[in-house]
């Protein structure tokens, strides 16, 4: 079986992201402020396309917790879960949880805003 | 003076193609303060210009940093971050950076000694100021500090003293204080004043000025000179330190600064932001919309900023007015530049919240079918809706290649 693990780790500016097939869960974690998100989302866009090799039957779950993001790396962002949504087999069961404070008003609405842009399941909950 | 009376209704493009853009002509473009009544009395023309005015006055500055708010963080380690990455493109010399980073903390460390402890925590405004400037070989330190007035003497005495010295003698008396360690207050200060005036090799400047009847202002000036051919006589910024200490008490900034605008510079600028200016008690989540709107401006000037050398120039004020937040940025733009901003911003103009969010959205979705390849304005629809139509931006000619754009956004 392939392997799919992913272990980028925390800097000033950009977010950590694991992923263990022990859990079947990628967890972004932190704030995301490159000026050139590209360079920092290609690692993770790459992983979200190589999802279409794996055909077993799986669950998949992918957390956001995010502190705050910039408009590049919001576009990246996008493009990470439009490429997992074309990636994905149908026998993979998957959601997408975006955690946010229930007062942080402006991730509520970051995370709404791609809540309408993809059709994965996509559910917002309060930390 | 409220924006309404200033709307230009101006057509943007038809004055591009008809080239009536020569001299230094007025251009703002206002985004809807007559609908929504902005509430941000800062919100005028002047205000505008003030990118301009402050870059001017720091032209010659690869760095130029003041500071008006409370100490709460390290601030000194990140202006260290910050002037790192100046002095480290401009001349690679680490044993500079050590030597500037020596002044700077302990410079912030005499303006804390002699503070009032609620000014440091925030609890009532700052009275105090701290710039820091580098000039290419020449780096310049100014502090304006409240301090007691029965210390004023003890304070004169011991930076004539120190300043009357020569290397030789200053060493013997750094010594004599370390051994008879007289550990009250006014040695402390005493011993901090010695190490500024041998680790700069320069004479401090200072002076006093009236505060109240209790207190007055200690101004003074740390120079390092990184050339022995310089003289320190030429860089006496007492005066222009004071007008700015003021400007920026009138206007309510609190941070001024111009120079590299690169992720580099910019994280360190962000987190002195987030860590002393935003006060949480303003609500919990405002300081992530300032700050949001900061990341969005600060690197909107990074990516359209002319390139001096490798360097990103460019200058941003943040001020506070009541709750709310504002900053102004400006920075060179070459003309290709220039039209490419105008047509994007003449998209934003007059759209309300609803539109904006709408036309993210749009620019989301060509993203997401690879229509777009480029980011296609998604900063400055962000700096739009964040500031929630109050926004305003404004172009000044320089010369046939540069104009100056200028940005106000309140939040």
């Amino acid at each position: 079986m392939k392997t799919n693990e992913l272990h980028i780790e925390r800097s000033p500016d950009t977010p950590e992201v694991i992923y263990t097939d022990n859990d079947s869960t990628l967890s972004i974690r932190g704030r995301s402020l490159p000026e050139d998100a590209h360079a920092f989302y290609s690692a993770l866009i790459i992983w979200a396309e190589s999802q279409k090799e794996i055909y077993h039957e799986r669950q998949l779950y992918i957390h956001f917790d995010l502190d705050y993001f910039n408009s590049s790396s919001g576009r990246y962002l996008l493009e990470f879960l439009a490429t997992l949504e074309r990636s994905l087999r149908p026998n993979t069961r998957t959601e997408i949880v975006w955690f946010t404070d229930k007062e942080d008003e402006l991730m509520i609405e970051k995370g709404e805003e791609f809540q309408q842009l993809i059709e994965l399941p996509f559910s917002i909950r309060f930390l | 003076m409220k924006g309404a009376n200033y709307f230009a209704p101006s057509e943007i493009m038809n004055r591009v193609n008809h080239s009536s853009f020569t001299g230094n002509t007025e251009f703002p473009i206002w985004f809807q303060p007559r609908q929504q009544g902005c509430s941000c009395a800062q919100f005028s023309p002047k205000a505008l210009r003030e990118a301009y005015r402050f870059y001017l006055s720091a032209i010659d500055d690869d760095l130029c940093l003041n500071y008006r708010g409370p100490f709460l963080d390290d601030i000194t380690s990140r202006i260290i971050d910050i002037s790192e990455n100046t002095i480290a493109e401009t001349k690679g010399l680490s044993k500079v950076n050590r030597k500037v980073s020596f002044l700077l903390v302990e410079c912030f460390q005499n303006i804390i000694k002699h503070s009032d402890h609620n000014e440091l925590k925030g609890a009532t405004p700052f009275s105090g100021m701290f710039a820091f400037r580098n000039q290419g070989q020449a780096y310049v330190i100014n502090s304006i500090n409240p301090v007691k007035k029965e210390e004023v003497p003890f304070l004169s005495k011991t930076v004539d003293m120190v300043n009357s010295m020569d290397s030789e003698a200053l060493k013997h008396i750094y010594k004599r204080q370390l051994i008879h360690a007289d550990l009250s207050e006014k040695g402390g200060a005493g011993l901090g004043l010695i190490e500024l005036a041998r680790r700069s090799g320069q004479q401090l400047n200072y002076r006093f000025t009236d505060l109240d009847e209790m207190r007055s202002y200690f101004h003074q000036q740390v120079v390092f000179l990184d050339s022995e051919e310089m003289k320190s006589e030429k860089l006496n910024h007492l005066d222009s330190t004071y007008d700015c200490f003021n400007e920026m008490g009138r206007s309510e900034i609190l941070m001024q600064y111009k120079g590299d605008f690169s992720q580099r510079s910019i994280i360190p600028i962000l987190d002195i932001v987030e860590n002393n200016l935003l006060n949480p008690e303003s609500g919990q989540f405002h300081y992530k919309k300032v700050g949001h709107l900061l990341i969005e401006v600060l690197q909107n000037i990074s990516k359209h900023g002319k390139q001096k050398s490798s360097k990103k120039s460019g200058v941003f004020m943040l001020g506070r007015q009541e709750e709310k937040h504002y900053i102004i940025a400006g920075n060179v733009v070459g003309a290709d530049e220039r039209d490419g901003l105008m047509m994007v911003l003449e998209e934003l103009r007059d759209k309300d919240e609803n539109q904006l969010k709408e036309l993210h959205k749009q620019r989301m979705k060509e993203i997401m079918f690879r229509d777009n390849s480029s980011n296609a304005g998604l900063g400055l629809i962000e700096i739009a809706r964040a500031s929630k139509g109050k926004l305003a931006c404004d172009f000044q000619k320089i010369d046939d290649n540069s104009t100056f754009f200028s940005l106000f956004a309140c939040v």
